[in-house]
């Protein structure tokens, strides 16, 4: 690498052009600043199970995605679906594990529908507790939520 | 729109096609016809026309959460008895339709939700036992039920009574993170065992209130 300094130049010519897009990125209006969560809630667990629901709004005017979530209360996250596929309800993945809010739009995760299925819960989680969690969006953006535990409702 | 609300039509349209086994021309006649579906003015859900006799339908109740106890598809005398097949790994639909017919009870007149119970039939007794199928329907309801089949047999023939069917995915032996698809619907039962309404996933609680009320007095005057 010593005798080819030229190439050592350029590379060092990349890292700063790629430095410099980057910053002129963040000085944009940052899209994570204007994602907000509302009504966030966590049904009752039926077992290890349990679903997460909120409405999730694009303040920005950049397309953002939900890819997941992290918290204390649970082992692990996935985006689900519930479909009617013939006469049967069933859930599935959401297909590339990412729901999509367009910009200056919003999303509901409701009963019935999409939601982010909370695996390996405490079965003892009951009506009036709160769980913390974080929900982890597209470009590194994450957000804390906290969210009540209801039986009925949502 | 709310995707629960979508989702009623879907499951409207797909128990009409089940029914009648004919193309969606004919099945939308059969909503508002007589060909095994009826809707009724003002009413959420569908009346099966033949009420399907479920009275030979005998599972194991775990109420009293001792071994599991007989017990026959018969509301009791002058009551409504809604049966659901569902299971407990089940995140989204199950709770919510017990969240659902919870806050349905609530909306009733006390003295008239008092004479609807409700019973929670798994289709997955590889992982659910008794006792915490009635602890979790008691989280939203006062009168639940938590039923088991005793074997296979039995569980076959009472979603062939009902006209419930599920799917189990396939799975180790050991596994227990496998899928389940599933009837969503809420089959009310009568005093002689027989289904006289069936409400589908996804209807309004002050909806499903309305219509509860209108069948205790249609059927016990």
């Amino acid at each position: 690498m010593f005798t080819r300094p030229g190439r050592l130049v350029g590379l060092l010519l990349v890292v700063a052009l790629v430095v410099a897009a980057c910053s002129g990125t963040s000085q944009a209006d940052d899209p994570c600043e204007k994602i907000t969560v509302e009504d966030a809630f966590v049904r009752v667990p039926p077992g290890a199970n349990t679903a997460v629901y909120a409405t999730i709004v694009n303040g920005s005017d950049t397309e953002i995605a939900l890819e997941g979530a992290t918290s204390d209360f649970a082992g692990a996250y996935e985006l689900h679906e519930s479909i009617m596929k013939d006469d049967q309800m069933i859930m599935r993945p959401v297909e590339g594990q990412r729901i999509v809010i367009p910009p200056g739009g919003k999303v509901a995760l409701a009963p019935g529908g999409m939601h982010v299925m909370a695996i390996g819960v405490s079965e003892e989680l009951a009506e009036g507790d709160t769980v913390s969690m974080t929900l982890r969006f597209s470009g590194g953006c994450e957000k804390v939520v906290d969210a009540p535990v209801k039986a009925i409702g949502g | 729109m709310r995707p629960r609300r979508f989702l009623a039509v879907v499951v409207g349209v797909a128990l009409t096609a089940a029914a009648c086994a004919a193309p969606s021309e004919t099945a939308v006649t059969a909503v508002s016809g007589d060909a095994g579906y009826a809707v009724v003015d003002g009413w959420v859900g569908y009346r099966r026309t033949p009420a399907p006799d479920v009275s030979d339908v005998e599972l194991l109740d775990f109420a009293d959460m001792t071994d599991g106890t007989p017990f026959p598809m018969v509301a009791e005398p002058g009551e409504l008895l809604l049966v659901y097949f569902g299971y407990l790994s089940c995140p989204d639909v199950c709770p919510t339709t017990m969240s659902d017919l919870g806050a349905a009870l609530r909306a009733m007149p006390p003295d008239e939700a008092a004479r609807v119970s409700v019973a929670m039939i798994t289709v997955d007794p590889e992982r659910d036992q008794g006792p915490q199928i009635v602890k979790y329907v008691s989280v939203f309801v006062d009168r639940a039920h938590g039923l088991v089949a005793p074997d296979a047999a039995a569980l076959a023939h009472a979603g062939e009574r009902f006209g419930a069917r599920w799917e189990i995915e396939e799975h180790e032996p050991s596994a227990t993170d496998y899928e389940v698809g599933h009837t969503a619907t809420v089959f009310v039962v009568d005093d002689t065992g027989h289904v006289i309404w069936e409400l589908n996933f996804g209807l309004e609680p002050a909806d499903i209130a309305h219509t509860l009320e209108g069948l205790l007095v249609e059927r016990y005057g």
